[in-house]
């Protein structure tokens, strides 16, 4: 057993495995007496995961996951956040997220950031970022569930943009960017969370979508992997 | 036809979109955004109807459609929602 602190959140985790603790080490906080959410993975939830799963993972690294995933389906109800899969960045302080289905390339563009604008940005979280609402903002948080280049701070920023990147689909088409409306927005984001099948969850998390898509500016990006496209990203989201 | 049991819209700033409850759930697990179109159709097919009853209300809702317009939208919008399976004939 042990504590963690995501999303100014108090967390303890009743582990079989050892991996979870490890995967967590950077959140641990010492004992705490009200945790907020306690969270334990049973026999059958591990067992059926497996299956669920063909077989391609082991226990331990299931644990993990079904643990971040009852974390998650808690998180919008009792604190007003929720997962966002993406890649979140600081860039000079201020948080951008880049999202996209697996294997678009948030990662590269990330990495194109990061090699474009160097000490300017700092990876926070490689792929399982929290958003938290928070009065008029929303804030994003550093999770220890991060993908697999293991990007991850323990830290939070205020987030100033969402992007959602579509590869540029036809040779010689240049990389662009645009703002896109909350509305516009909507159907992408159904590609970056946990869509519960709960009314009172439902309930829950929308509001709090519908917040985030309000108040932060969203932006759809076409990209390849050439340095342009995180120049022109820069360009347009940084303000 | 009829939209199956388990299955609610709910807005998104200013967007509606369909997800589904429970075991619904089982049988579409995703979320499909629609237009101000297709909620009216939605509302429509909560019970038993036609595709003549229900071309025949959009016609009188949208005074300004063609009978063509409605029909071919209808059928996009009945595609979309018999591929992913929520619909009952």
């Amino acid at each position: 057993m042990f504590f963690i602190r995501i999303a100014d959140v108090d967390i303890q985790i009743n582990n079989k495995y050892d991996f979870t603790h490890r995967l967590c080490k950077k959140y641990i906080i010492p004992k705490t007496q009200n945790p907020s959410i306690t969270v334990e993975i049973s026999k059958d939830e591990l067992d059926a995961e497996m299956r669920a799963t063909n077989n391609k993972f082991d226990l331990p690294y299931i644990e993990s996951i079904l643990v971040y995933r009852k974390i998650c389906m808690l998180l919008p109800k009792l604190h007003d956040a929720f997962l966002f899969h993406s890649v979140l960045l600081a860039y000079s302080g201020k948080g951008y997220a880049f999202a996209a289905k697996s294997g678009v390339g948030k990662s590269t563009h990330a990495s194109l950031w990061k090699k474009v604008f160097g000490d300017s940005v700092e990876i926070i979280n490689g792929d399982k970022p929290v958003f938290k609402a928070c009065a008029d903002k929303i804030y994003a948080y550093g999770t220890p569930w991060c993908g697999k280049e293991g990007w991850n701070i323990n830290k939070s920023v205020e987030l100033n943009g969402i992007v959602f990147l579509e590869r540029l689909t036809c040779d010689g088409e240049e990389p662009s960017i645009k703002r896109i409306s909350p509305q516009e927005s909507v159907r992408f984001v159904f590609n970056q969370i946990f869509t519960p099948h709960e009314l009172e969850e439902i309930d829950a998390l929308f509001p709090l979508l519908e917040k985030t898509l309000l108040s932060v500016p969203c932006y759809n990006l076409k990209c390849d992997i050439s340095e342009k496209s995180a120049i022109i990203a820069q360009n347009a989201i940084v303000k | 036809m009829k939209i199956k049991k388990g299955f609610v819209t709910r807005e998104i700033a200013g967007q509606t979109v369909i997800v589904g409850l429970g075991d619904a759930s089982k049988i579409f697990g995703g979320v499909i955004s629609i237009n101000a179109t297709g909620k009216f159709i939605w509302e429509l097919m909560q019970n038993d109807i036609s595709k003549e009853e229900i071309i025949s209300e959009i016609l009188k809702y949208y005074t300004g459609a063609t009978e063509e317009q409605v029909a071919k939208d209808f059928d996009t919008f009945i595609s979309v929602l018999s591929e992913v399976g929520i619909i009952e004939q």
